[in-house]
């Protein structure tokens, strides 16, 4: 164990390398434009991650428990038409209750697929995926749908601030805390990361291996129920195809977060930080003008940086 | 009758198939016309002809997240560059820049030792921006005709595309079969381990098949770019690799590696196109055919699994009976 009283600054920085070369970046695009550094650019940055943030913090639960959730992209897009339909038909309450339980309903049918049919989470998914796009395409018609009263207090979630702080940020830092206090304190949370590393062990010790992995689903799919209430309140209205590719960037987030892919082993913190550099250079690119493609060059650079480095520190890499 | 059946639950693949036509010419009796199942095949040879290349790499155990940037960034290049080198120059550089990402991909994932579905997911963004910047996001149309005549031209009933695609199922059976790299293949998929051990050169093998995933991928685009005539950045974003995976374990491959059957991808290929077909024939609603390929790919993995499940257990009672008889 570490001992916690001396407090090791190398090592800390060391430990946060990812969060070191998001603030590096952020100061490079600053000293270019200066507008980078006002107080409205920064909570842009964090009102524009939010919705990754809080999907990522579902997607960890997934990917430590050994999988992939491929469906998110499209679970974006139907929760966000459901949240508009049916704030719509039954208000506001009713409508964030369903929405959530939409969520929740696609998690346990995905977490039953994977955790207790042991089918490959990767291609099930994938069929997941296709099956809510259709469904998003039957409930709402294939239409953009809009909210009637564009003032109810619903749109507060996209659109509020409390103070200088946008609710939607409050809701995603809300969010990833319990999240992350689930992860970490509890005995769930060590079901996961232990379910992750070896089922068969968690098996014969007395664990629902199943259960656990079918949850991790469950927590997936109300992160994302949650994100697509941020996504849609924020403009007041859902697209059909919303929450298109979506998927690749919160995974991508997870991955730069420094989570194992094989499972066990990642923290929400980190893939909130890997969702951060995201937004930055979102934003970043946007404000200097450039295209905002130019981005995925540098996320992807970005991310084979993070995983080379990451797997020369745990002194993986192959020599050849 | 025993052997039918075992025959259709051994090729799972085919069963489907066979169901699929059942179902299709129930629907719609038009669907069984000639011409509508050579139009069937002449849609989807595009989408075959990149599972060659992917079921290469699932045979081997990876799989390759780029190919769906990696279509529309060889589709923009194969129209753009027309003008200054060429139509030949402009699809050997489109198919150089699909070889230099795959070996980009192999080298990193065989020789550095880095997951690959993290490698190729950043190949992927990597490629999105390139298929975006390079056109300055607009959509080119390709300047010479003679490439839109290859891409909508016909030989009888059958594509020009088609043909490419048997041509090139035939190459790539014969080197999965009688070659070594072919072999290779299958046993490193199989058991890395093992097949290290005996003497095969596993990175190698795995190299080399994303080199020719990377290949296939931008040859897929090329033909794209030419049946339409254009390119576009969103070409096959966000999930044309997607579909060409399931088509691959639709067709009995098994991700984990070292099992598939090239000929049963392109099956897999054929059973997603039918799908799509059947439905623009009964003017279904969109969201139809979305629907039924999700959840075509969902059941088969059931099926697949519940079979495998029945399978073994009964090895384990013949197994154990054989044992009790012994003793």
């Amino acid at each position: 164990m570490q001992d916690k009283k001396s407090f090791d600054f190398v090592r800390f920085v060391k430990s946060q390398m990812l969060l070191v070369a998001g603030i590096v970046i952020f100061l490079i695009f600053g000293m270019i434009e200066h507008s980078f550094f006002t107080q409205s650019n920064i909570i842009n940055i964090f009102r524009q991650i939010a919705v990754i943030a809080v999907m990522g913090a579902g997607m960890t639960y997934a990917i430590i428990g050994g999988n992939f959730d491929l469906s998110v992209g499209s679970l974006l897009s139907l929760c966000g038409s459901v949240i508009i339909m049916s704030t719509n038909k039954m208000g506001p309450v009713a409508a964030i209750v369903f929405t959530l339980f939409v969520g929740c309903a696609s998690g346990v049918v995905t977490g039953y697929i994977c955790g207790y049919l042991h089918l490959n989470s990767m291609v099930a998914t994938l069929g997941m995926m296709n099956v809510l796009q259709a469904l998003t395409l039957l409930y709402s018609g294939g239409n953009f749908v809009s909210l009637d009263n564009p003032d109810i207090w619903i749109v507060a979630f996209g659109q509020g601030n409390l103070g200088i702080v946008p609710i939607s940020v409050i809701v995603m830092i809300i969010f990833c805390v319990i999240y992350g206090i689930i992860l970490t304190r509890t005995v769930y949370g060590h079901n996961v990361k232990a379910v992750g590393t070896n089922p068969m062990t968690c098996k014969y010790s007395g664990i629902n291996d199943n259960w656990v992995v079918m949850t991790t689903f469950i927590m997936s799919g109300l992160a994302t129920a949650v994100a697509a209430i941020l996504l849609a309140t924020r403009g007041g209205g859902a697209q059909p195809t919303m929450g298109l590719g979506y998927e690749f960037d919160v995974i991508t987030a997870v991955i730069l977060g420094g989570a194992d892919l094989a499972g066990g082993e990642g923290s929400i913190y980190r893939t909130f930080v890997g969702a951060l550099v995201i937004g930055i250079m979102k934003t970043g690119f946007v404000i200097l003008g450039m295209s905002v493609y130019y981005q995925y060059i540098a996320e992807c650079i970005i991310i084979l940086i993070a995983v080379f480095l990451d797997l020369r520190a745990k002194g993986t890499v192959r020599k050849s | 009758m025993k052997k039918v059946t075992s025959f259709l639950t051994n090729n799972i693949a085919i069963t489907i198939l066979i169901l699929m036509i059942i179902i299709a010419t129930i629907l719609d009796r038009s669907f069984l016309a000639p011409a509508n199942l050579f139009n069937v095949f002449n849609q989807n040879s595009i989408k075959g002809i990149m599972a060659i290349g992917m079921t290469f790499l699932i045979l081997n155990g990876y799989f390759d997240m780029s190919l769906c940037t990696l279509v529309s960034l060889a589709a923009a290049l194969s129209c753009g560059l027309q003008n200054q080198i060429g139509i030949a120059g402009a699809v050997l550089v489109s198919l150089l820049v699909g070889a230099l990402v795959g070996i980009i991909n192999g080298f990193l994932v065989a020789y550095v030792g880095i997951n690959g579905f993290v490698v190729t997911l950043a190949t992927m963004l990597g490629c999105r921006g390139l298929a975006y910047i390079y056109p300055n996001e607009k959509s080119i149309v390709a300047p010479n005709m003679s490439f839109l005549k290859f891409g909508i031209g016909k030989l009888g009933p059958i594509s020009y595309i088609s043909i490419l695609y048997l041509i090139l199922m035939f190459i790539a059976w014969f080197v999965l079969r009688f070659t070594n790299h072919g072999r290779n293949t299958y046993a490193a998929g199989g058991n890395a381990a093992a097949s290290a051990n005996a003497g095969i050169d596993v990175k190698r093998t795995i190299f080399i098949n994303f080199v020719i995933c990377g290949v296939g991928s931008a040859l897929g685009g090329i033909l794209y770019a030419a049946s339409l005539g254009s390119s576009s950045p969103a070409l096959g974003w966000p999930d044309m690799h997607m579909l060409v995976i399931a088509a691959c374990v639709l067709g009995g491959a098994k991700l984990s590696g070292g099992y598939g059957n090239l000929w049963f991808s392109m099956v897999g290929v054929m059973i997603l196109g039918i799908v799509i077909n059947i439905m623009s024939i009964t003017g279904a609603a969109p969201w139809v055919s979305t629907f039924c390929t999700g959840a075509i790919m969902i059941a088969v993995l059931i099926a697949d699994k519940l079979i495998t499940d029945a399978r073994n257990a009964e090895a384990l009672k013949a197994a154990e009976e054989a044992f009790k008889s012994r003793s």
